[in-house]
């Protein structure tokens, strides 16, 4: 069997190499230069890390500000993480998986919505205190958001 | 009710708790981009309305409420817990908002620009989360305010 000689399949052909020499070495090079998710992707979750740190900071202190609790309690359901990584995500994989990732958001709001709902309960009718409330609900988040995501979204 | 905003309070909170929602905000910001990584964007998508935020306040506002009663000398108090609890119901309220931030980034993102999408998606979560807390407030409050 005759392999191909380089250059007679321009589609499967690196841009910006020249055409005799396409090799693994040079196409894992081409890869590393065009590819920002393969150039450091510990720098990518640093990065993801102090936006993450500093979006969620900002939205806290504005809840911390604002007075009545009730309307402060808004900022406790801000597009936190979503605002401090689809700009990330749109840069590395496009604006399709961004949003595919912003239609499973909404069934994790709706676990949210069910997640706070009952810390209200617990709290206020229940009169259990926050720091328990808050950290075991976070279990019915997660059951109700990949509920939702096997039932609807999977 | 008029809304306000009292800067003193940002004095209150203490820098290790400033700290915690640092952490707390960016180790959920790299999970939910590693489980998007790990098992593609239907499910990492979940954990952007991940509550990351919420938890901390709510602890932070029962513990201030405590701590001032007990300044006044009232020791056992449960003014802390309801004020965090009608902190949850504003959360909750807020969650529509959230939801419809997902539902415009959902469908305008593959037909508008970036910036126009982001700034529509924010507005919209303002817009319907105080909507929400206003017919809340004049139509079904019967919680402490």
């Amino acid at each position: 069997m005759r392999l191909p000689t380089p250059g007679v399949f321009p589609a499967l052909q690196p841009q910006g190499l020249p055409r005799d020499k396409v090799s693994v070495k040079n196409t894992q090079k081409l890869l590393h230069r065009e590819s920002p998710s393969l150039r450091g992707p510990v720098k990518d979750l640093i990065l993801r890390f102090v936006i993450g740190g500093i979006v969620a900071c900002a939205f806290a202190a504005l809840g911390d500000v604002l007075k009545p609790k009730s309307f402060a309690g808004l900022f406790g359901a801000a597009p936190s993480i979503a605002l401090a990584t689809l700009g990330l995500t749109i840069a590395a994989n496009g604006k399709s998986y961004a949003a595919t990732e912003a239609r499973s958001m909404m069934a994790g709001a709706l676990a949210f919505f069910l997640y706070a709902y009952v810390c209200f309960w617990l709290m206020l009718r229940r009169k259990l205190k926050a720091m328990p409330v808050t950290l075991s609900a976070l279990g019915l988040w997660l059951v109700g958001a990949i509920s939702i995501w096997f039932l609807v979204l999977r | 009710m008029k809304v306000s905003a009292d800067f003193s309070t940002l004095k209150k909170t203490k820098w290790h708790e400033y700290a915690v929602r640092f952490l707390v905000g960016g180790s959920v910001t790299v999970i939910a981009g590693l489980l998007a990584k790990y098992y593609g964007p239907v499910f990492g998508g979940l954990f952007l309305a991940f509550p990351t935020i919420f938890p901390a306040s709510a602890t932070l506002v029962d513990k201030h409420e405590r701590e001032k009663k007990q300044r006044a000398g009232i020791q056992h108090t449960t003014r802390g817990r309801q004020v965090a609890g009608v902190d949850a119901a504003g959360a909750a309220l807020g969650s529509l908002g959230l939801a419809t931030f997902a539902y415009i980034i959902w469908k305008l993102l593959p037909v508008w620009n970036v910036a126009g999408v982001f700034i529509a998606a924010v507005v919209a979560w303002l817009c319907v989360s105080c909507a929400f807390w206003w017919l809340r407030k004049k139509h079904w409050s019967h919680s402490p305010k």
